[in-house]
């Protein structure tokens, strides 16, 4: 099988803590294909997506290989990481108006990533911003393009974030927690409008949530992670019927709110481990 | 546990509001937040308010909270008006209703520590000329009764989880013993398996007070969860209310249909 992302014994910890943010963390990423990595905060889940994407802290140690493309990320100098980020490898955040440049209008902001990459001159880059922006749902993309992030709505700053991300059609899109801060009817449009995004850029995706009925529309396979360490990885399907570690089952419960009738107990994670 | 003591449909409501309009005009174009919103709410309901962002559901419940003024209608609360009043004249109003809001992160100072914070609403101007409970031993009390360790009660927010914030907030809100727990988005903010926990905490609460619960949230399943009743707001309108069974079984408007369909579920696996 081709891969496109191997990460094999990734480990990171942060300045002089002698604990590990991420642990021994093995993961495959084939062209095309969507992983979900799911865990509550603390996880490590964003901590292994800012080691893949290149962006941790100076004062995290790395142990461990992240491959691309065959090629090694781990010690990469970042002025060659810099040509891979935003073209072949892109990310989408959980909060848009901290991810985006509070005093750039929105048009020019999507057109740099294009510059960036490919050279295109500004006068050249906007007819493709304008139409990346209709694509993923944007009704007016004149407008939006000449408003400043604060003119917009939380669901368009997110529309704003996916058409910077996948304008370079990369071959991997992380999305950490991309529609977490929105309310569920922005959000069922999103994840939408991200995969036929996806579809179209012909782009893997690696997603992250702690909403495991949010991953579940999004992925083919997920990773479930917890303290660091990833406990169960395997196709949705399979972990959703047959959940090997306890914490995985645990998740599943708590997701399935409507299993529950009104005013019952809910279950909570505790309930799957032996005291 | 089963709560299936449902208020009498005859008892007088705690809250009245009639023809409630809220209108914003600090821009160019003025803005109608809430418009001509009319409901009751009986003692001991539990009634979940569901909209998306800018729908009015949080300004309607600043309103109901006294914290916003309506441009126009009328609020009663226990038989008496609260529009127009001066703060001091609020003072029951203030130990009646309590507030948990969406991000503890903001909400609870940070500068604090925790048995201030909750002890807080305890030496407000608003027991003046009252009996108030005595600080120390109802912060215990009251930390116990939201499931937090007594002895960190010297410890500062930042040293505890998202879940374990939004605890400190309700034990706070618990504090001047309420009758009303307005809840504005109070599980959004946290992971999913942390939500569990934290509804069934105010499920447990609400029946052990005897509370009225008014819960806002955009998510119609934790919603349906918590609540007897469902009232949908869109545009600053009440599109659809009744029963949270029916509603949720059976949603009559476009909007509440389409809020349906938007929760995400698992898929089907057997």
């Amino acid at each position: 099988m081709s891969e496109l992302l191997r990460v094999a014994d990734l480990s990171v910890r942060f300045g002089r803590s002698r604990n590990w943010a991420v642990r021994d963390v093995d993961l495959v990423i084939a062209p095309g294909e969507r992983l979900g990595l799911i865990g509550e905060s603390g996880s490590g889940k964003s901590v292994t997506a800012l080691a893949i994407i290149g962006l941790l802290a100076d004062t995290a140690h790395v142990r461990g290989s992240i491959r691309w493309h065959n090629r090694e990320l781990v010690g990469m100098p970042d002025i060659e990481y810099s040509t891979l980020r935003g073209r072949q490898l892109s990310m989408v955040f959980q909060e848009p108006m901290t991810a985006l440049d509070p005093t750039m209008l929105t048009g020019r902001q999507v057109a740099e990533v294009l510059r960036l990459h490919q050279g295109a001159p500004s006068g050249r880059a906007r007819p493709r911003v304008l139409e990346m922006l209709g694509k993923v749902g944007i009704d007016d993309p004149e407008r939006v393009a000449d408003s400043f992030p604060h003119e917009l709505s939380g669901g368009q700053r997110q529309r704003v974030l996916i058409a910077m991300a996948l304008i370079n059609t990369p071959d991997l899109l992380i999305a950490d927690e991309p529609t977490t801060a929105l309310d569920v009817t922005v959000q069922a449009r999103v994840l939408a409008e991200l995969r036929s995004g996806l579809a179209e850029a012909g782009s893997a995706l690696l997603f992250i949530s702690h909403d495991l009925a949010v991953v579940s529309q999004m992925c083919d396979r997920i990773a479930v992670m917890r303290d660091g360490r990833i406990v169960e990885q395997g196709s949705l399907t399979e972990v959703l019927r047959a959940p090997k570690d306890p914490y995985t089952a645990g998740l599943i419960a708590t997701a399935n709110l409507d299993a529950v009738a009104p005013g019952e107990r809910l279950p909570v994670l505790e309930d799957f481990y032996d005291h | 546990m089963t709560t299936e003591n449902l208020p009498q449909p005859d008892a007088e409501p705690i809250y009245q509001a009639r023809n409630l309009v809220k209108i914003y005009r600090r821009g160019p174009q003025p803005v109608t937040a809430v418009s001509d919103v009319t409901l009751d709410i009986r003692s001991g309901q539990r009634l979940g308010i569901v909209g998306e962002s800018g729908s009015g559901k949080s300004t309607l419940i600043r309103m109901l909270a006294a914290l916003s003024r309506p441009t126009s209608g009328e609020i009663r609360f226990a038989g008496e008006s609260i529009v127009g009043r001066t703060e001091a004249e609020l003072a029951w109003l203030r130990r009646g209703v309590q507030l948990v809001f969406q991000d503890p992160r903001s909400s609870l100072d940070p500068r604090m520590r925790v048995a201030d914070i909750i002890a807080e609403p305890l030496r407000s101007k608003i027991w003046r000329g009252s009996q108030r409970p005595d600080p120390q031993a109802r912060v215990t009390e009251l930390m116990r009764q939201v499931g937090l360790d007594p002895t960190d009660a010297r410890r500062y927010p930042h040293q505890f989880s998202g879940g374990q914030r939004q605890r400190i907030a309700i034990a706070r809100a618990l504090a001047p013993s309420p009758k009303v727990l307005i809840a504005d988005e109070a599980v959004s903010a946290l992971d999913v398996s942390v939500r569990a926990q934290v509804l069934n905490l105010m499920t447990d609460l609400v029946t052990q007070h005897g509370l009225t619960l008014v819960f806002v949230s955009h998510d119609l399943a934790v919603v349906r969860h918590l609540c007897d009743t469902i009232m949908v707001m869109q545009h600053g309108r009440v599109v659809e209310s009744g029963a949270a069974a029916r509603v949720y079984a059976d949603p009559q408007h476009p909007y509440t249909q389409q809020l349906l369909a938007s929760v995400p579920r698992l898929p089907r696996t057997n």
